[in-house]
């Protein structure tokens, strides 16, 4: 039982990557022999070096990437030291849960239209201001990426909050706050100053994670990014989907170089946190500072309800371009409302929504039978951390080799190549949730259930299982959001042939009717919202 | 002794016509049944929905499941189908029929990906006007050899509001001066896209001095030479464009999007048609206007063809068929339906099916058959590539 439990795991996790990543990596090197590339030559790598824009491509990437890793993760810091002694915090704990479960790309749909040139911003002003047309002004790439790098941080915030805060409850932190208090500190600059740090420790892959899809998804850099040269992830992805198909090898390189982008972008991560681990220590040493706390709780404030009016923005446009008759510049609000566009497009919507809520339940309830079977079997409570490489690589940088072996193991792409792509993503945060409170609940009960006579089984389908439903109840629910916003491991394993709402998005997004994006857009957030709600539910 | 001749002749046409049509009646029997994954662009809600009535008509006629696999890119289909060669994969592949031109169908045709020759089998294929229109037969400058089968005819177009641009720059030369005078307010789709590309084809055209020799591959001694007025002419644009050109919308739709939004005065299309069903769909104004340049426009067809690894050839072949039958053809160049003109020789067709096209109205935004100037042909794909390498290493970055 144990075997065939570690076994599961390495077949769903380990072994997928690592093949993956192999994939890539051989034709990266010359190799890829159906077109006839047989000879090891280093040409692709040359070429792709070689290709114009590259270098902005990449600085670009790693730019967007790094700022909005490092903002998320100050406001996380800030949110979750407050959590004790401020209600801003407290509130804001509570919405974390559902910030992580909507889609960013329903948030990116929305953002793109909210602060374009013609946007619904300019609009609000352009008519006080008699604008006719929209401000023309030669803006650059820098525009897009602050778009995108807002985006990312609205993704990103709530997930760090959730997991700082995870680790938080891990550390019996009394004993040096009561200390840190009858020094004079607050209780948030105590935490600021004695826990901070041991969080970010304990919290590393995480923060690797967040980092590495800031620099390597492809979707929002689809959805949001410049053009002229693209973020590098699309330009790994146009080159993996070039006509010509020798360029394959080239974009295999260029994966290799996006995953090469993101060890560079974690060896930056960390000397900037050396950096402010020096500016950190001229602050502990300076003894109780109330009012820069004050200040730092001020402006973390100031930036997170910002964000958080910006997401509210983001919806209310959804809502509003899903139901606009003729909407021109500079009109601040559709000249009509109407449900045409949700009464046309209803069969199609449920019918991608449909098999989007059909791969997110079964792929999460997958995922837990999986981790159950691991924790139960193993008596193990830490996981193994190869469990985070899907999350710590690029996805593109393994997901076109992964399509090839998924191929040769004669799987056709559809529905169950999706559902064990998907599983690479959804499993590493079931076990996460899972595992945490596995760990944590009183072993009394199942020894007493034993000692009453029920067996293991018993034991565990009638005692631990009802003990811990609610953090099960979550882990599904969190499972099936991460599931419904997966773009790229539906495109490679599904071939293409299943579309769920999150593919829709982004093709829609990139050029087409911005009234069926948003409802789209719309559709796609309330899925994992409907499966929290259903969640939390269960659990009481 | 003549008139023998001729009869022999035409019992013998009628003979390859009858036998042509029973061999296709086993096709449609071994069909029945069959699933076909139709990978095409999904990018237009009318297109889609053209394709989800192309559906219901082969499941109600034939007994085929067509299910439309939407596509951002049709490279997309290409790369799929060569993983699965890759992969050893020889039957069972994940495409049935792809939707396909110029660089992509090269590629597969280059790299044995299709199944075929099957156009010139199919019994509406005898409808198809390939003398009036060469480019049902040569696929940019690709002979088809019958491994793709004509769809649609594709001619550019380029778009503008009578209400606030009553008269649109005619010609290239005009449209820079007036994109200078109004900066900000014109730009163009990046290349690779082929909206993109392809207005980059209608200044590589008038930049050269023989257009002959853009239908072979480019000679590498003297290409140079003829580019050098393309980037002139780029480059003098280049401060006025959209944002500077300092980025440029994705695709044709993005560009659609943003003369919906007022930010640019000018849109282009590959379909004659696409401006009035914008309009029609409430997204442009009534007063939406298509015109072609002085200068000529591109024109092609666009065609579906069958992966070799694909398990429901025969349904894939009645669909393909489907696609050129009258009913099917003159549903589509209606504009209340996509718009996009049909490859079919109306003078071949049966009085009552031509009656469905003579029935079709155009909208006032769209430039019907006959108003749409002088047709240039598409380049030598080497050409584009020489374009699209040099605009990425001259403005892409």
């Amino acid at each position: 039982m144990t075997l065939v439990a570690r076994g599961l795991l390495l077949a769903l996790v380990l072994v997928p990557t690592l093949a993956g990543l192999l994939g890539v990596l051989a034709p990266a090197l010359g190799y890829l022999p159906v077109l006839g590339f047989t000879e090891p030559s280093l040409a692709p790598l040359a070429r792709v070096l070689a290709t114009p824009g590259l270098g902005q491509a990449a600085a670009m990437s790693l730019a967007v990437g790094l700022a909005s890793t490092a903002i998320s993760l100050l406001l996380a810091i800030a949110i979750t030291a407050g959590i004790e002694s401020r209600r801003i915090s407290r509130w804001l704990e509570r919405l974390a849960a559902p910030l992580i479960a909507v889609p960013h790309l329903s948030i990116a749909v929305g953002a793109a239209f909210l602060l374009a040139p013609s946007g619904w911003l300019v609009r609000l002003v352009a008519g006080p201001l008699g604008m006719q047309t929209p401000p023309a002004f030669a803006y650059g790439a820098g525009y897009d990426l602050l778009v995108l790098g807002a985006v990312l941080v609205l993704k990103e915030t709530p997930f760090l909050v959730a997991v700082l805060v995870a680790v938080a409850k891990s550390i019996d932190a009394r004993r040096s706050l009561a200390l840190a208090r009858s020094l004079g500190y607050g209780d948030l600059e105590a935490r600021l100053k004695l826990l901070a740090p041991e969080w970010l420790a304990r919290a590393k892959l995480a923060i690797i994670a967040v980092l590495v899809y800031g620099i390597g998804n492809v979707e929002l850099a689809l959805v949001l990014g410049p053009t002229a040269p693209p973020l590098l992830p699309v330009l790994v992805l146009d080159l993996l989907t070039h006509p010509d198909l020798t360029r394959r090898l080239d974009g295999a390189a260029a994966a290799l170089m996006l995953t090469a982008l993101t060890g560079l972008g974690y060896a930056a991560y960390r000397i900037g946190a050396a950096l402010a681990a020096l500016a950190f220590r001229t602050w502990l040493a300076t003894g109780p500072t109330p009012s820069l706390t004050r200040w730092l709780a001020r402006t973390g404030d100031v930036a997170t309800t910002l964000l958080l009016a910006f997401l509210a923005l983001t919806f209310v446009v959804l809502a509003l371009w899903s139901l606009a008759g003729p909407w021109r510049f500079p009109d601040p609000l559709p000249a009509i409302l109407h449900l045409d566009l949700w009464q046309r497009r209803a069969p199609l919507l449920l019918a991608h929504a449909g098999t989007t809520a059909l791969i997110a339940v079964t792929t999460a309830a997958i995922a837990l039978a999986v981790v159950l079977l691991w924790l139960e079997s193993t008596g193990r409570t830490t996981l193994p951390s190869w469990l985070w490489l899907p999350l710590v690589v690029p996805q593109i940088a393994f997901l076109f080799g992964l399509q090839i072996l998924l191929l040769t193991l004669g799987l056709t792409p559809g529905l169950i190549p999706v559902i064990l792509a998907h599983l690479l993503f959804v499993l590493p945060y079931t076990a996460l949730l899972v595992a945490d409170s596995w760990a944590n609940q009183d072993p009394r009960y199942a020894t007493m259930a034993r000692s009453l006579g029920h067996g293991p089984w018993a034991t565990f389908w009638r005692v631990k299982l009802p003990l811990l439903k609610a953090p099960l109840a979550l882990a599904l629910a969190v499972g099936i959001s991460v599931s419904v916003a997966l773009y790229l491991p539906t495109l490679f394993a599904g071939g293409g042939r299943i579309t769920t709402l999150a593919t829709e998005a982004v093709t829609l997004a990139q050029g087409g009717d911005r009234r069926l994006a948003s409802a789209t857009g719309l559709v796609l957030a309330l899925l994992p919202l409907l499966a929290l709600l259903t969640a939390r539910r269960l659990g009481r | 002794m003549c008139r023998a001749k001729w009869l022999a002749l035409g019992v013998l046409a009628l003979g390859l016509i009858a036998s042509k049509a029973m061999a296709f009646e086993t096709v449609r029997e071994a069909a029945r049944g069959q699933t076909v994954y139709f990978n095409a662009w999904g990018g237009s809600t009318q297109i889609n929905d053209y394709i989800a009535w192309v559906a219901g008509e082969v499941a109600d006629r034939f007994g085929i499941e067509l299910v439309h696999v939407k596509l951002t890119d049709t490279s997309e289909a290409v790369s799929r189908v060569l993983a699965e060669k890759a992969a050893g994969q020889t039957t069972g592949g994940s495409v049935d029929l792809v939707w396909i031109n110029g660089e992509n169908f090269l590629a597969m045709k280059e790299n044995d990906l299709l199944y075929g020759p099957f156009a010139f089998d199919l019994p509406n294929f005898d409808l198809v006007d390939t003398e009036g229109k060469p480019t049902t037969l040569i696929d940019f400058t690709e002979p088809t050899e019958g491994l793709e089968s004509p769809w649609g005819m594709a001619q550019f177009v380029l778009i503008h509001d009578s209400a606030t641009l009553p008269e649109p720059p005619a010609d290239l030369a005009t449209l820079a001066a007036w994109a200078k005078d109004n900066p900000g307010r014109f730009t163009f789709p990046s290349p690779p896209d082929f909206i993109g590309a392809t207005f980059l084809k209608h200044v590589l055209h008038a930049a050269v001095d023989d257009p002959e020799i853009l239908t072979a591959a480019p000679d590498p001694a003297t290409a140079t030479g003829h580019l050098a007025p393309v980037w002139t002419w780029l480059d003098d644009l280049q401060p006025a464009l959209w944002r500077g050109g300092r980025a440029f919308p994705a695709n044709g739709p993005a560009l659609h999007q943003l003369f919906e939004d007022g930010e640019v005065a000018l849109t282009m299309a590959f379909n004659p048609a696409e401006a009035s069903s914008l309009v029609l769909d409430g997204r442009f104004p009534e007063t939406t206007r298509s015109y072609t340049l002085a200068d000529g426009s591109i024109g092609n067809t666009h065609f579906v063809a069958i992966p070799f690894n694909s398990d429901a050839t025969e349904a894939a072949r009645v669909v393909a068929d489907f696609l050129l039958s009258p009913e099917a053809q003159a549903r589509k160049q209606d504009p209340q339906h996509w718009g996009d003109f049909t490859v079919l020789d109306l003078d071949k067709l049966a009085p009552e099916d031509r009656a469905l096209f003579d029935a079709i109205e155009f909208h006032p935004a769209t430039l019907p058959p006959g108003q749409l100037g002088d047709t240039l042909l598409e380049p030598h794909a080497a050409w584009m590539d020489l374009i699209e390498a040099g605009w990425r290493d001259r403005y892409g970055s």
